[in-house]
């Protein structure tokens, strides 16, 4: 679901997705979830795409610490956005937490705090609603989402405190990002991404 | 986005999509146990023990 801004340095984006770590992860028992999408990451593509990088001679991107801090929260963002919408899905969605609570936290400790101020939020709507299938929507966003201008999904970069959302004006129309390295992307080739409609 | 901007479509996304996609609770995703979780129920606990 996410692209990773894996790119070469010249521009190509490759695109590495997270809908493993989105629901997968999310959803997975806990008995059968041997590690986290953070250390799945960490062990088969980061350190893999670093030992590329040194083969060719090449240096990291400059985005590549947001890469890595991104590992310990985009995918929780999206998740939650994603819930937010879920209407908008053809896919059941629950809340993380419950058993999954606890280990969400040793696994996740830089901003599982954040998040699961987040779900607080949730979990009181529901319990001020009550249960049940008539009370979807009562427990669901109201407002457009809006979509970067780059990659195109909506905007959940950042954290629940720090909103990396940007807006930047070319050629007279506003493009929103949802982040520095989307627009430095946009920016290397606008006339191949201008014209790009959200479908 | 043209056709909410210009009032044909709603911009409440529940309405975008009940009455204006013709969308049913059969097509939508949902919270699979719709919002019945162990720990609302036992919110009002003072142990709060499942929020542990």
């Amino acid at each position: 679901m996410r692209n990773t801004w894996l790119t070469n340095g010249s521009g190509e984006t490759g695109a590495i997705f997270d809908f493993d770590g989105t629901l997968d992860r999310l959803l997975t028992a806990l008995d059968q979830r041997p590690y986290s999408f953070k250390e799945f990451m960490e062990e088969w593509i980061i350190d893999q795409f670093l030992r590329t990088l040194d083969e060719f001679g090449l240096e990291k991107p400059w985005y590549w610490n947001l890469l890595v801090d991104e590992l310990d929260i985009y995918h929780h963002m999206i998740y939650a956005s994603a819930y937010s919408y879920r209407a908008t899905f053809m896919v059941q969605f629950c809340d993380p937490r419950s058993s999954r609570r606890k280990w969400l936290r040793q696994k996740y400790p830089k901003y599982w705090d954040d998040m699961d101020a987040v779900w607080e939020q949730i979990s009181e709507r529901w319990r001020t609603v009550g249960p049940g299938p008539a009370n979807e929507f009562a427990v669901h966003g109201t407002a457009l989402p809006t979509f970067c201008d780059l990659c195109q999904l909506p905007l959940s970069a950042g954290t629940p405190r720090k909103n990396t959302a940007r807006v930047f004006v070319h050629d007279g129309r506003k493009y929103i990002f949802c982040s520095e390295p989307c627009q430095w992307i946009f920016l290397h080739e606008p006339e191949r991404y201008a014209n790009h409609r959200i479908s | 986005m043209k056709r909410v901007l210009s009032g044909e479509a709603p911009a409440q996304l529940p309405n975008l999509l009940t009455e204006y996609f013709n969308l049913t609770p059969d097509t939508w995703g949902k919270d699979v146990h719709n919002g019945d979780y162990e720990w609302l129920r036992a919110w009002k606990d003072p142990a709060r023990s499942l929020l542990d």
